[in-house]
C-alpha cells in the first residue's frame, strides 16, 4: 500500500516534469533536450540547501527556479534564433556540460556519490513526512501545475505560442517578437522543471549526478509525445502509464536488470509508434476558439 | 507622380546566395497611396527582395528606407511596429487555429498578450479586448467570413484562405503592405474581388507593393509597375509603359 | 621535460583525434545530403562494437573477419534505420523534429537491447600484443595500433573525397546536398543517395568504434559521447565538409589532449561541448561551411 502511494507520488513529480517539457515542446515547438539539466538543477539545489545549510524546502524551491531561471535565459537567449536542428544541438550540448557540472564539481555535489538524507519539506511547523503526506504534498504541486499550464495555454499568450509552433515567421510578420517569446517560455518549462526536481530529491531522499542525463531527458520527452504533444493532461496520464509500467512488473518479480531495460524498450518504441500512428498521443490537443459574436 | 518623395526608398540593395545574386544593385521608391506591381520572370528576385525589406533576410548591400528609418539591420516585428506589413506566397497561416485567432493575433497593442497577461484576472483589461474583438468582427464581415469566424483554417478553401491572410494583414493596421502573389490559386471571379478589394485599400490611404504573375489583373490596378530580371531591375513606369516596353516583352515572351 | 611531455600529449591527441576526424566524417556522411539528424548513429556504433566482441571474443573468430562482419552488419543497420525509421515519415509528410524524435526512440530501444543481451559489464577485446607493445622514439611513446589508427584515418578521408569527387553517385550525394528540390527535378535517384549516404556513414562509425573497443574497451555508455563529437566535428568542420570534419576532429582530439596538461581530466568533456557551444553562438557555418540565414524558406 505503501508502495503505491510512493508510486502515485514519483507519477505526479514526472507528471510535472512532463507538462514542464511540453510547454515548451508542445505548445511552442521548441525540442529541448536539456529538461534534464534544469531537473537536476531543483534536485541538487534543493538537495544541497536542505542537507548542508537547514533552508526550507520553499525557499530552496525558489532558489532552484531562480537558478534554473537565470541559466535558462542565458541558453535560450543564446540558442533560441538559430535554425530549429541548431538549437537542439546546443541543448544536447548544454546538457552534457551540466550534467559533468554535477558529476565532477565535488565539493559542491559530492560527484559521484551523491547527497543522502534529503528531507522532505516542512511548511508551518507541519513536516511532510511520510509517504502518505508526501503524496498529497506533490499531488498538490501537480494540480496547482495543471492550473497553470492550464491557463498559460488558453491565454491570449498561449495563442502566440501557437502560431510560432506553426509557423515562426508568419508570427514575425504580424508584428510578434518571436526570440522573445521562445525565451520567456523556455524559462518557464526549466523553472518548472527545477521545481520537479526538488520533488524528486526529496521524494527519493537520495540523488546523484547519474539521474540527470540525456537519456533522462530523452525519457520526458518521450513522455511528452505518448502522452500527447500540447495537451497537460496527456502528459499525466502519459507519465502515469510509464512510471507505473516498471513498477508493476517488479511486483511480478521480474528483476530489475531485466524490468528497466523493458521499460526502456517501450517507452522507445511506443515513441516510433506514436510518432508514426497516432502523433497526436493518447490525448490530443485542443485549441479552443476565441470567437465572440 | 511624384518621384523624389521619401515615403519609401530601396538604395543599391544587393543580397547573394552563395554564388548566385538574387538581387543586384537594386533601387527604386514607393510612392504613398499608390499600387506599386513587381514583375519579372520566375527566380528573378521579387520573393528575395520582399523578403529583404520585411527583415526577414538581411542584405549584403544597399539600403532600405522607410519613412526615413533604415530598415536594414532591422528584425521582421520591428519593421511591422513601423507600419509595414506582408503576406506570404505559401500564406502560412496558423492552421490549427481558427480564423479568428488568426486575425485576432494580428491586432497589434495587446497588452495582455504577454506572459504576465496570462494570470490576470478576466475582468481585467477587459475593455481593451472588447475594443479588439470589435475589431476582429469588423474585418471578418469586410472580407466576407463572418460565417466561418469559427473553423480552423486547415479546413478552409485555397480562396478563403487567402482572405484570412488578407484580413491578418488587414489587422496589423499597417500603412504600407506587401502583397507576395495575392492572386494565386484564386478563380476569375475571386479575382475580381482581389481586384476592387486592393483598389478599395489603396482608396482609404493604404500603400500597396505587391508581386504576382498574372499581367492582366498587375496592369489593371497599378499605379506603377517595377521589372525585375536576374535580381537587376531594368524597367520601371506606368503600366502602359512597360506593356509597350520591347525589352520587357522579350523577356516574358522568352524570345 | 616539458617539451617531451607537450609533444607526447600532441601525439596522443593526434591519434585520439584521427579517430574523432573518422566520426565526423561518418556523421556528414550521413547529415549533409539527407539533413537527418541521425541520433541513432550511436546505436550503429555501439552494436559495431558488440558485434565485434561477440564475433571475436564470445564466438572465436579471427580478428580481421569479425571486423569485417561487424562493419558490414553496421552498414546494414544503418540502411535499416533509414528504411524504418526515417522513410515512413518522410513519406508522411513529418518534419525534421518527429525525425528526431524518432531517433531518439530508436536509439533507446536499441541501446536497451544491448543491456539485455551483454549486460552492462564492461568488455574488451583481445588483440595481438604485438600491435600494442610501444615503440620508443626518443622520450616518445606510440604503439603499431596508433599508427595503425591514423593511417586509416587518413585513407578514409581521402577515399571518402575521391568517392565524393569522382563517382557518380557521389557526385549525386552533393548535388542533393546543396539543392535537394532541384536533384529530384534532374532526375537523381535520390533513393539510391539515401541508401548509400547511410551504409556510408554507418561503415565509417564501425570502424572507427573497432578501434576505440580494441584501443580502450567497451561499455554500452560510449554512443551518446561519440555522437557528440561527431556533431561537434561536423559542425565546427562546417556541415557539408569532410575535409572540415576531419580537421575540426582532429583538432577536437588534440585539444582534449592538451587540455588536460593545465585542466583536470574530467573535465576533457565539458572543454570540447564548450567550443560546440560557442561555435554554434559564433560561427554556425564552422570552418568551410555556407552561411546560414534565419528563416528560411
Amino acid at each position: 500500500m505503501i508502495y503505491l502511494i510512493y508510486v502515485i507520488s514519483l507519477i505526479a513529480v514526472y507528471g510535472i516534469l512532463t507538462i514542464s517539457l511540453n510547454l515548451a515542446v508542445g505548445y511552442t515547438g521548441i525540442l529541448s533536450l536539456a529538461q534534464a539539466a534544469f531537473m537536476g538543477i531543483g534536485a541538487y539545489s534543493a538537495a544541497i540547501l536542505l542537507t548542508q545549510y537547514g533552508f526550507n524546502f520553499f525557499s530552496t524551491l525558489l532558489v532552484g527556479m531562480a537558478i534554473a531561471g537565470l541559466v535558462s535565459w542565458g541558453l535560450a537567449w543564446a540558442t533560441l534564433r538559430l535554425k530549429g536542428d541548431y538549437y537542439v544541438i546546443a541543448s544536447f550540448g548544454f546538457q552534457i556540460i551540466i550534467y559533468n557540472i554535477f558529476l565532477n564539481w565535488i565539493d559542491l555535489t559530492r560527484g559521484p556519490f551523491g547527497i543522502r538524507h534529503i528531507p522532505p519539506p516542512q511548511a508551518f511547523g507541519f513536516s511532510f513526512l511520510g509517504p502518505q503526506r508526501y503524496a498529497l504534498f506533490t499531488v498538490a504541486c501537480l494540480v496547482v501545475c495543471l492550473w497553470v499550464a492550464r491557463r498559460l495555454g488558453e491565454s491570449p499568450y498561449g495563442k502566440v505560442l501557437r502560431a510560432i509552433r506553426e509557423d515562426e515567421a508568419a508570427a514575425a510578420s504580424i508584428g510578434k517578437n518571436v526570440s522573445q517569446y521562445k525565451i520567456s517560455i523556455f524559462m518557464v518549462a526549466a523553472m518548472l522543471a527545477s521545481v520537479g526536481g526538488a520533488l524528486y530529491a526529496s521524494l527519493i531522499t537520495y540523488i546523484d549526478p547519474f539521474t540527470f542525463t540525456i537519456h533522462e531527458s530523452i525519457f520526458i520527452l518521450a513522455l511528452v509525445i505518448i502522452g500527447g504533444s500540447g495537451n497537460v493532461y496527456g502528459s499525466v496520464v502519459g507519465a502515469a502509464v510509464l512510471i507505473s509500467l516498471p513498477e508493476m512488473l517488479r511486483f511480478l518479480d521480474v528483476p530489475t536488470t531485466v524490468a528497466s531495460p523493458i521499460r526502456e524498450i517501450l517507452y522507445g518504441a511506443l515513441m516510433i509508434i506514436f510518432l508514426r500512428l497516432r502523433p497526436k498521443g493518447l490525448l490530443p490537443e485542443r485549441i479552443t476558439s476565441g470567437v465572440r459574436r | 507622380m511624384n518621384r523624389d518623395n521619401n515615403y519609401f526608398r530601396v538604395e543599391g540593395l544587393s543580397k547573394a546566395f552563395g554564388g548566385l545574386q538574387a538581387v543586384e544593385n537594386a533601387t527604386f521608391q514607393v510612392e504613398k497611396g499608390k499600387l506599386t506591381s513587381l514583375i519579372g520572370p520566375n527566380g528573378a528576385g521579387k520573393t528575395t527582395m520582399f523578403d529583404l525589406i520585411s527583415g526577414f533576410l538581411a542584405a549584403d548591400e544597399g539600403r532600405i528606407l522607410f519613412k526615413s528609418q533604415e530598415l536594414v539591420q532591422r528584425k521582421p516585428h520591428e519593421i511591422v511596429s513601423l507600419g509595414m506589413a506582408r503576406t506570404f506566397q505559401h500564406l502560412g497561416l496558423f492552421n490549427q487555429l481558427s480564423v479568428w485567432d488568426n486575425i485576432f493575433l494580428a491586432l497589434p497593442g495587446k497588452r495582455r498578450e504577454c506572459l504576465w497577461g496570462v494570470f490576470l484576472p478576466r475582468w481585467f483589461l477587459r475593455h481593451e479586448e472588447r475594443i479588439l474583438e470589435e475589431r476582429t468582427r469588423e474585418i471578418l464581415s469586410f472580407l466576407g467570413l463572418g460565417e466561418k469566424a469559427g473553423e480552423r483554417v486547415a479546413n478552409l478553401s485555397w480562396g478563403d484562405q487567402k482572405l484570412v491572410s488578407i484580413g491578418r494583414l488587414l489587422a496589423t493596421d499597417g500603412e504600407f503592405l506587401l502583397l507576395d502573389e495575392p492572386a494565386s490559386g484564386l478563380s476569375d471571379e475571386q479575382i475580381e474581388h482581389l481586384k476592387s478589394l486592393l483598389r478599395g485599400l489603396v482608396s482609404k490611404g493604404k500603400t500597396i507593393l505587391l508581386i504576382d504573375h498574372n499581367m492582366e489583373a498587375v496592369m489593371d490596378i497599378s499605379d506603377w509597375v517595377i521589372v525585375l530580371n536576374f535580381g537587376k531591375i531594368i524597367a520601371e513606369g506606368k503600366p502602359g509603359e512597360i506593356l509597350a516596353n520591347e525589352e520587357v516583352v522579350r523577356i516574358y515572351l522568352g524570345v | 621535460m616539458e617539451f617531451w611531455l607537450f609533444l607526447q600529449l600532441l601525439i596522443n591527441g593526434i591519434i585520439v583525434g584521427s579517430l574523432y576526424a573518422l566520426l565526423g566524417i561518418s556523421f556528414t556522411a550521413i547529415f549533409a545530403p539527407t539533413k537527418i539528424f541521425h541520433f541513432m548513429h550511436a546505436s550503429v556504433y555501439v552494436f559495431s562494437g558488440y558485434f565485434l566482441y561477440q564475433f571475436a571474443m564470445g564466438w572465436g573468430w579471427p580478428l580481421p573477419l569479425s571486423i569485417l562482419i561487424a562493419v558490414l552488419l553496421a552498414g546494414i543497420m544503418g540502411v535499416l534505420a533509414e528504411q524504418i525509421i526515417y522513410s515512413p515519415l518522410r513519406r508522411m509528410g513529418a518534419g525534421s523534429m518527429e525525425m528526431l524524435l524518432s531517433s531518439f526512440g530508436g536509439y533507446v530501444v536499441l541501446q536497451n537491447l544491448i543491456l539485455l543481451i551483454w549486460k552492462s559489464d564492461p568488455r574488451t577485446v583481445k588483440i595481438p600484443e604485438v600491435l600494442k607493445n610501444g615503440i620508443p622514439v626518443g622520450l616518445l611513446t606510440f604503439t603499431p595500433l596508433d599508427i595503425l589508427i591514423i593511417i586509416t584515418s587518413g585513407i578514409a578521408l581521402l577515399g571518402v573525397v575521391l568517392f565524393m569527387r569522382h563517382t557518380k553517385i557521389g557526385k549525386a550525394m552533393r548535388a542533393v546536398e546543396n539543392d535537394p528540390m532541384g536533384a529530384t527535378i534532374i532526375g537523381i535517384p535520390t533513393q539510391r543517395v539515401r541508401f548509400v549516404s547511410f551504409f556510408l556513414g554507418s561503415i565509417l562509425v564501425a570502424v572507427a568504434a573497432a578501434f576505440i573497443v580494441i584501443d580502450k574497451g567497451l561499455e554500452p555508455t560510449i554512443g551518446v559521447n561519440a555522437v557528440l563529437v561527431a556533431t561537434v566535428a561536423m559542425i565546427v568542420g562546417g556541415v557539408g565538409s569532410y575535409s572540415g570534419a576531419a580537421l575540426a576532429g582532429l583538432m577536437i582530439g588534440i585539444a582534449e589532449n592538451l587540455g588536460i596538461w593545465q585542466i583536470p581530466s574530467e573535465w576533457k568533456n565539458t572543454i570540447t561541448f564548450c567550443v560546440l557551444v560557442l561555435f554554434i553562438l559564433f560561427r554556425p557555418r564552422g570552418f568551410f561551411g555556407h552561411r546560414m540565414t534565419r528563416y528560411e524558406g
